[in-house]
């Protein structure tokens, strides 16, 4: 639960509610002296300040209670890799001797799950659906042949997530942007690089087509 | 025996003269009171507070009426009186269609009220005609609305 999502519009409808009840006893006081200027006129009944002001804090009350309520009750955010490692270990049931893989920044999350003798995986893509602030929502998972054989990348906008079980040995990925990323040729992983294409490198630091094992998938994240 | 007097200007001089007639006399000072009927005084018999004169003083220029214990002062435009009336019988005298009981202990002149200020609460505080401020109560909230259809 996010506290600042919570006390914000609480804190502005609090301002909201003094703001109205200030202007309200502005409006009481200048209806109570024209009744004394033209006591003849008919004259609008207005409650007195306090029972408005009551009545507003009330609102006010009930109104936060049912956000509070609303946010307990609703599911938790995924904000960070701790969060998304549980949500992956709950929902797809792996093994407390499992290994995660977690590769992770603004726009999207790859994970890889793997038991010990790196024979049985299971992944998930994650996507930041908050914008500014971080909410990962769960988009595809499972197990895959490409992961466990080659490598498969979820494209989206700007970001591409890379997960493998690493199988052709991949020791360095490098975007066309520029960025490089270095991960152990003998060991799976799962991560997340600008968009815009890239290549794979062996240990030795030859090129390695990805193609060529017939197990490299690409798939469009919508 | 003697008797007070709480009667129109009109009728003053023939209730006098039948008075003396039975002889009873009038002052000011005596413990019973011959009224008039659904009549709203003209004027108070009231004591000048700092030379302790007897004043007639015309209800028109009554402020207002306040009760400090057993001391009731009467606040006009021009000085403070006392008077020797309890703070009820003022208000019967003086009649509610002029003045407004808004505290147990203040009787104000409607028609000298220059400002209303509300309270959060429910209270009003009221700036008269001679820049006093007085009250008004919980208890006479709704009581001084209604009278001024607020």
């Amino acid at each position: 639960m996010d506290l600042i999502s919570l006390l914000l519009p609480i804190l502005l409808a609090a301002a909201g509610v003094l703001l109205a009840g200030a202007g309200y006893f502005l409006l009481y006081r200048w209806n109570v002296n024209r009744a004394l200027a033209a006591p003849d006129r008919r004259r609008l009944r207005l409650p007195a300040p306090c029972r408005v002001l009551a009545a507003l804090a009330a609102a006010l009350v009930l109104a936060s209670l049912a956000l509070v309520i609303a946010q307990l009750s609703g599911p938790a955010r995924l904000t960070d890799a701790g969060g998304i490692e549980r949500d992956v270990r709950q929902s797809q049931n792996v093994g407390s001797d499992w290994t995660v893989e977690i590769g992770l920044d603004g726009r999207a999350a790859a994970v890889l799950a793997y038991d010990p003798r790196k024979e049985e995986h299971v992944f998930s893509v994650y996507v930041n659906d908050g914008g500014t602030r971080p909410d990962y929502v769960f988009r595809y998972g499972g197990k895959s042949t490409s992961i466990q054989r080659g490598i498969r990348a979820f494209e989206l906008e700007g970001a591409t997530a890379l997960i493998s079980m690493n199988a052709l040995g991949i020791a360095a990925v490098e975007s066309h942007g520029g960025a490089r990323y270095e991960v152990a040729p003998n060991r799976p992983f799962a991560i997340v690089i600008p968009g815009g294409g890239y290549d794979l490198y062996d240990s030795a630091g030859d090129l390695i087509d990805p193609a060529r094992s017939g197990w490299y998938e690409r798939t469009q994240v919508r | 025996m003697k008797v007070k007097l709480s009667v129109s200007r009109a009728r003053e001089q023939e209730v006098r003269a039948a008075l003396a007639a039975h002889g009873i006399q009038v002052d000011e000072d005596a413990d019973l009171v011959l009224s008039e009927r659904d009549r709203s005084a003209d004027c108070l018999m009231v004591r000048d507070r700092e030379t302790r004169e007897l004043v007639r003083l015309p209800a028109e220029e009554i402020v207002s009426v306040e009760s400090f214990g057993h001391t009731v002062e009467v606040y006009a435009r021009d000085g403070v009186y006392r008077s020797g009336e309890r703070l009820y019988r003022l208000e019967a005298l003086l009649g509610p269609e002029r003045f407004l009981r808004v505290s147990n202990s203040a009787i104000v002149a409607r028609d000298k009220i220059r400002r209303i200020s509300p309270a959060l609460s429910m209270k009003f505080t009221l700036t008269m005609a001679d820049g006093r401020r007085v009250d008004v109560t919980r208890s006479y909230y709704y009581i001084f609305r209604e009278r001024l259809g607020i």
